[in-house]
């Protein structure tokens, strides 16, 4: 094989697997690393292009994940879900989700419930 | 082991094994059609590459509610499940087992032709993969698409004629395994660059190229140019060097050509490997 043909495709091989994009998550209320100081009552996420959320789970400390949802279906880029009651300390956000291409994508987020002293 | 890593064992084994299958059945009617003797090796590598190829994939789907979930459990949620196999990844895993069981199935090696039926289910089993990956959602998919499809088709036909072609080497007479290399190198000389073009035009209508060589996609991409360039390299060895020496029947000529198209076949696959982790771990996004 010809040097040039092998530069060209190994500029081809560099270039074309970098075209698969993924969706990803470009917002959430609370926002990833964000301090409160009430409790949320709802957690938003909105993703960057339309994907269904196969997985969500709110986990204190070491405590177990507490799962949340439903859970639809139907794809959507922006979700709602009720929280539970959360008491001071912080917070992992763990999602999970598949792309209308068929990809999986997860992702996690913190944040911070530390209320004003009485 | 864990799930991702489980997921993209199989992904890789499902990838290696349909390319290793639909490329046998391109290679047989194509730059293999003068093989006789060692027909029957790479028809029965064929079958078992098509029966490995449905197993690993619709493991692999099966797992892939697993990983939705991101634990082994939800392997056995129904919803997610449902969502698997009614969604593109199931769709394609459908279409390509169908098309590699006809592959699988008992055939006559010694007819000399392939058939329109296999040749079209090797083609529909490459062309599976359309229906996942971003450009199966691009506004562009008009244009995508072909562009996708010769390059995975050329993908399938090289990595999936090496080992035939050290079948050829061994098992036929010289001037005959000659011959099977000959073409092979012709046809290679005007589709690699095919190939080498249609992913350029896919980088450029759907990335404009970003690159830094730092994130762990970029790393991979590096890693998967590595394997890459390294084939092309053995490649070149096989065309100038070795393949003259196998046609003139030299000794060890087999040996050293066999040896090289091993391990060429190692090295592709190590690409294919590392682009199942790529594509399910990162995105270039992210990255």
């Amino acid at each position: 094989m010809k040097p040039s043909t092998l530069a060209l495709v190994l500029v081809c091989a560099a270039f074309s697997a970098s075209a698969a994009a993924h969706a990803h998550l470009h917002a959430s209320v609370p926002a990833d690393h964000a301090t409160v100081s009430a409790a949320p009552r709802q957690l938003s996420l909105a993703f960057n292009e339309s994907v269904v959320l196969t997985a969500l789970t709110i986990q204190k400390g070491d405590s177990a994940p507490t799962r949340l949802g439903p859970l639809a279906d139907a794809g959507a880029a922006e979700f709602k879900f009720e929280l539970p009651s959360l008491d001071d300390g912080s917070y992992v956000v763990k999602w999970r989700a598949i792309s209308a291409d068929g990809h999986i994508m997860a992702g996690k987020f913190t944040f911070t419930v530390r209320s004003a002293a009485p | 082991m864990t799930l991702d890593a489980a997921s993209i064992a199989l992904q890789a084994i499902a990838y290696l094994a349909l390319l290793q299958a639909a490329g046998g059945v391109m290679y047989l009617g194509s730059v293999g059609a003068p093989m006789r003797a060692g027909r029957e090796a790479v028809v029965a590598l064929i079958r078992r590459a098509a029966a490995l190829g449905i197993a690993a994939a619709l493991m692999h789907a099966a797992f892939e509610a697993g990983r939705m979930a991101g634990e082994f459990a939800g392997m056995a949620d129904g919803r997610l499940q449902r969502l698997v196999w009614f969604g593109p990844a199931g769709e394609a895993t459908v279409v390509r087992a169908a098309a590699l069981t006809i592959l699988a199935m008992r055939w006559n090696h010694g007819a000399a032709r392939i058939g329109t039926v296999r040749t079209a289910a090797a083609v529909l089993a490459v062309l599976s993969l359309l229906t996942v990956g971003h450009t199966a959602t691009n506004p562009a998919r008009g244009v995508l698409a072909p562009l996708l499809a010769l390059h995975l088709l050329v993908a399938a036909w090289w990595f999936g004629s090496l080992l035939p072609l050290a079948c050829a080497a061994r098992l036929e007479m010289p001037d005959t395994a000659g011959r099977c290399v000959h073409r092979f190198s012709v046809v290679a000389g005007w589709l690699v660059p095919c190939m080498a073009v249609a992913g350029l035009a896919l980088a450029w209508l759907l990335t404009g190229g970003r690159f830094d060589g730092t994130q762990p996609y970029d790393l991979a991409l590096l890693a998967k140019a590595a394997g890459f360039s390294s084939a092309l390299a053995l490649a070149a060895l096989n065309r100038w060097r070795l393949a003259p020496a196998l046609a003139s029947g030299r000794p060890q000529a087999v040996r050293r050509f066999g040896l090289s198209l091993v391990v060429e076949t190692v090295l592709l696959a190590a690409v294919v490997v590392v682009t199942a982790a790529m594509t399910s771990l990162f995105s270039p996004e992210s990255a």
